[in-house]
């Protein structure tokens, strides 16, 4: 239950200095170093992503009182600034969630890659020794 | 082993997953910018969202390295900077900066579609619009002005200076901090150059230098016949009231002062004919000889006796619905004793607005008004004891000249006997997310051939294989001009520094403590009456309009143009109407604006005895049609008294409403009135209904005669044969097309009001659906791109095309200025836009709908930075970085 909130705080901070997929890579590492089911890894580390997007997103709306989100939702064929929010919160999520699923592929390839050459490096057991 | 490769495929798979969508929404589709970037909040639109509020008593300070002392850059209430600095080197560095600040993206599209550089940022769709500007010779001809400017040392000065100051504000910008627009079409801003600066002066000819038609008149000429021709396309307007007449034409009156008296040549009695201008600005040998195939068009007065008779009308042109005022008023004229002068130059509305209000103050030089971003200088604008203002001075310098090339290889051309090479440039266009386009652009001595055989026309007036002649391709300094105005101080100032301003012409109004006066301004070729009106086309020397004799040879010379300085009368105002009377020597053109609106200016101006800001202020809202006032009469004389033609009752009381309402009208285009719809809806039914047979049912093809012609015969002869529709076995007259026009238009008006409650429903139910003024005809001010959410649509104003409060569509007036002069200058002024060009921040539209009502601002004059500690909003401290 700490990814979540870790992937929230790795993205708001990252966020400020990295380009917008940024979230992938917190994602990616929260996969591949804490084991966890696909779909929930996947929608924790969304979750997490999708708030920071989304909070600061709204941050920014509320000082302008909506003003610039109110003329830029139409040019998205968008009801208005919600739908916007919720589109930067879908990306954010996206990127994260994606990052994070690569990620868990990544950590059972290398856990099975690693368990391969552990097979091959032992010395086999000679059967007909027994 | 088996596993790890599954596992490895699905891993695979999960980066191609990812890799996808970064990659898809890291690039543009379409018109959609990358969304990744665009809607993240930390560097996507989120980022322009300015926090509203006052900025009230705030400050800041930044240190910029290049500028050599401290600028103070004191924001008023409505986010007007004024800048004070120690020279002059740190004012348009700060000029640049500031502007910068608040409008980069402007600066940097409008200079981009000036050089023909817009699919280099937005793709294959612009290639063809870049290649009209650089076949054209806009960069060519930048270029040159460029060199020109940078000899002249306080362009030069001014140039780099404000270039260094836009790049200080650029180079400090991350892509999260770029203005909305360059994330939206997905590009960075490039470093500005002192030749961008040139670029936007040939936007500014390109804009106000080609009104010509000269192609569609020649085909009215082809098509319709000299004796059409000759009948409804006068070279001069009837009923025109020149800028300059007799009584304040220096060559006839003697009230003028200045250096130009004596420059001026012994040859310019006022009384000198056409004839004669035409002998001199011919070489001898190529003088048209005899009757000449255009000969109609020399002749200022209309032939058909209808027309003769109607000396006092209109002439407006289909697309030019708008136009510019300046008028200046002498001491004796106002309340206070001091000059006042007036300037509403109406262009093409966009937000971002042309315009940016700005004060410049260094040591002796300070000035208020209105600059073009990207261009150091104030443009249009007051000092402590001046004020000055421009209109479009409409003179033809745009001909197209037709050479006979040797063949189709087009690589050479014969002039005067002899084989000339054409001189060809290649040019390369570079295209986003696609392969380069190379261009070849042909240039003869004369010009550049845009357009070559078989290629489609940019426009209906760029004829292929014509050569253009067109002054915007002489290299010029206007923006010395802009800068000089600052510091003059006296008539004669004025006269010298205002040569700077060649193209496009402008009637430059001048105002000081004690002067008024008015100059017209610019680079125009000599010409013969009627010369490149019509396309030239033969070799032949005796042709009237043959490529020989329409070759620009010589320009009038700066001392011989028209200019009046404290006439007796007491005031000098301009329109776009013609500048001179039929005794000025030389021909300036026949596309000047129609009268209608000098004529009311004209009339205003002369019962102007105790002028105030105020009633400057409100002859700039003058809403009155003097072309309604004119028809309508002639109109509805046509109507019945009683409808008996209607059977059943309840459509005749209509007409008979509709008829009184039109009747009641006082001619002014009112928002909130009906009138001004039906009136608008009938005489446009009527016109067509006139020349649409004529003009063999295609409107588009031709120029079309114009309103003034069309009201001459409805005053004159209503039975002349223009009324007669020639699809039909009866001779229509005036008065059936008036009533069958009357019908349509009820039945338009209506339509347009269907469903809409009306408030100003006067009873009659029918007759209450016709929608007012205001909705029917609402303004919009469009974003630059075009894109609907970032302009403004629906405004509801008083005024119209015809009217001195000149507005229709999306033109209207872009910057409403009244000054008068005294101890301390008084000035009010309003543009429809903003200070900033962030669609992002409540001050994007802020002056709109004040715009839109009338309303004027005060502007605020300073002498040092706080004077007024009331009015100060924000402080930017500028400083030197070492």
């Amino acid at each position: 239950m700490i990814r979540a909130p870790l992937m929230f705080l790795m993205c708001l901070l990252g966020g400020m200095v990295f380009p917008w997929w940024w979230p992938a890579v917190p994602g990616l590492i929260a996969g591949f170093w804490k084991p966890a089911r696909l779909v929930r890894g996947f929608l924790a580390s969304a979750l997490g992503a999708s708030l920071a997007w989304v909070v600061v997103a709204i941050w920014y709306d509320a000082r302008n009182q909506g003003l610039l989100s109110g003329r830029i939702a139409p040019l998205f064929h968008l009801p208005g600034p919600g739908g916007l929010i919720f589109a930067a919160g879908v990306v954010g999520g996206v990127s994260g969630g994606l990052g994070s699923l690569f990620g868990a592929w990544f950590r059972r390839f290398w856990a099975s890659l690693h368990d391969a050459l552990v097979e091959v490096a032992a010395p086999v057991p000679d059967e007909e020794d027994e | 082993m088996n596993k790890s490769l599954q596992l490895f495929v699905l891993t695979a798979l999960h980066l191609a997953l990812l890799w996808l969508w970064v990659a898809a929404l890291d690039s543009r589709h379409g018109t959609l910018p990358p969304l990744g970037k665009f809607l993240s909040p930390f560097e996507g639109f989120w980022r322009n969202a300015e926090p509203d509020g006052p900025e009230r008593g705030k400050g800041e300070e930044v240190e910029l390295p290049g500028l050599n002392s401290t600028v103070v850059a004191e924001y008023d209430h409505r986010g007007v900077p004024h800048l004070f600095a120690p020279d002059l080197h740190s004012l348009f560095f700060a000029q640049g900066y500031v502007t910068a600040r608040d409008r980069l993206w402007q600066m940097d599209i409008q200079s981009r579609a000036g050089m023909g550089r817009l699919s280099e940022i937005m793709g294959p769709s612009l290639v063809r619009f870049d290649q009209e500007r650089r076949r054209m010779g806009m960069p060519e001809a930048a270029a040159a002005s460029l060199e020109r400017m940078l000899a002249d040392s306080l362009t030069r000065v001014a140039l780099e200076a404000y270039t260094e100051g836009v790049n200080a504000w650029i180079t400090n910008l991350k892509p999260a901090t770029y203005p909305l627009e360059f994330k939206l079409l997905d590009y960075a801003p490039e470093l500005w150059t002192p030749l961008k600066s040139a670029v936007l002066i040939k936007n500014l000819q390109w804009t106000l230098s080609q009104s010509v038609d000269d192609t569609r008149l020649s085909h009215v000429l082809d098509s319709l016949g000299s004796g059409f021709f000759s009948r409804y396309y006068p070279a001069r307007h009837p009923g025109a009231e020149p800028v300059f007449p007799q009584e304040v034409y220096p060559g006839v009156d003697s009230t003028h002062v200045g250096s130009r008296e004596a420059d001026r040549g012994a040859g310019r009695e006022a009384g000198r004919g056409i004839a004669q201008a035409n002998a001199l600005s011919e070489t001898p040998g190529i003088l048209p000889s005899g009757p000449v195939a255009g000969a109609a068009l020399q002749s200022p007065s209309i032939t058909s006796t209808g027309l003769k008779a109607w000396s006092d009308s209109l002439w407006p042109r289909p697309n030019r619905a708008s136009g510019s005022n300046n008028f200046v008023l002498a001491g004796t004229r106002t309340r206070t004793g001091y000059p006042i002068l007036a300037n509403d130059p109406h262009l093409d509305l966009t937000l971002p607005s042309l315009w940016y209000e700005t004060q410049l103050k260094s040591g002796p030089v300070n000035a208020y008004g209105v600059s073009l971003p990207g261009l150091p200088g104030i443009v249009i604008g007051f000092t402590e004891s001046t004020a000055w203002g421009l209109t479009n001075g409409m003179d033809d310098v745009y001909d197209w000249v037709a050479p006979q090339f040797r063949n189709d290889s087009l690589n050479q051309y014969l002039w005067r006997g002899r084989w000339r090479t054409v001189r060809r440039v290649i040019d390369t266009i570079l295209v986003r997310g696609s392969e380069p386009v190379v261009d070849t652009q042909l240039w003869t001595h004369l010009g550049p051939v845009p357009v070559l055989r078989g290629e489609a026309p940019f426009g209906p007036n760029t004829p292929p294989l014509h050569a253009l002649q067109w002054t915007a391709l002489h290299p010029s300094n206007e923006p010395a001009a802009f800068l000089r105005m600052m510091s003059v101080k006296s008539v004669s100032d004025l006269a010298r520094m205002s040569r700077f301003l060649e193209t496009p012409t402008q009637n430059v109004a001048f105002v000081t403590r004690r002067d008024i006066a008015l100059f017209h301004q610019g680079r125009i070729p000599e010409k013969r009456a009627g010369q490149g009106r019509l396309l030239a086309r033969g070799t032949s020397a005796s042709t009237y309009n043959s490529s020989y004799s329409s070759e620009w040879r010589a320009y009038i010379p700066a001392s011989e143009l028209p200019f009046a300085i404290n006439p007796a009368r007491g005031w000098l105002g301009s329109a776009n109407q013609e500048a001179t009377n039929e005794k000025y020597p030389w021909y300036l053109g026949s596309d000047f604006y129609p009268p209608e609106r000098s004529q009311r200016l004209n009339r205003l101006l002369v019962n102007e005895q105790d002028a105030t800001l105020s009633s400057a202020w409100n002859i700039l809202l003058d809403d009155y049609s003097r072309l309604a006032a004119r028809a309508l009469p002639l109109l509805l004389r046509h109507l019945p008294a009683h409808d008996s033609t209607a059977t059943d009752t309840a459509r005749a009381a209509t007409n008979q409403h509709s008829a009184d309402l039109l009747r009641a009208w006082d001619y002014r285009y009112a928002a909130g009135a009906q009138a001004p719809v039906l009136f608008d809806l009938w005489w446009a039914e009527f016109y067509r209904m006139v020349w649409i047979d004529d003009l063999r049912g295609d409107f588009d093809a031709y120029v079309r005669p114009s309103r003034a012609v069309t009201l001459a015969l409805l005053a004159g002869d209503t039975l002349d044969e223009a009324f007669d529709d020639i699809r039909t076995q009866t001779v229509e007259s005036a008065g059936d097309l008036a009533r069958t026009a009357f019908a349509h238009a009820l039945q338009k008006a209506r339509r347009a009001g269907a469903g809409k409650p009306n408030p100003f429903s006067w009873g009659n139910a029918e007759v209450g659906e016709i929608p007012v003024w205001g909705r029917y005809r609402p303004l919009s001010i469009p974003h630059v791109l075009g894109l609907a959410p970032l302009g403004v649509s629906g405004l509801s104003a008083d005024g119209c095309g015809e009217c001195l409060n000149a507005q229709r569509g999306s033109h209207g007036p872009s910057w409403r200025m009244v000054v008068q002069t005294g101890k301390r200058p008084e000035a009010w002024g309003i543009y429809p836009g903003g200070q900033t060009g962030n669609p992002g921040s409540s001050r994007y539209d802020a002056f709109v709908k004040d715009w839109a009502a009338g309303r004027a601002y005060r502007l605020l004059f300073l002498n040092w930075p706080l004077e007024v500690p009331d009015s100060t909003g924000y402080i930017l401290a500028l400083k030197g970085k070492r």
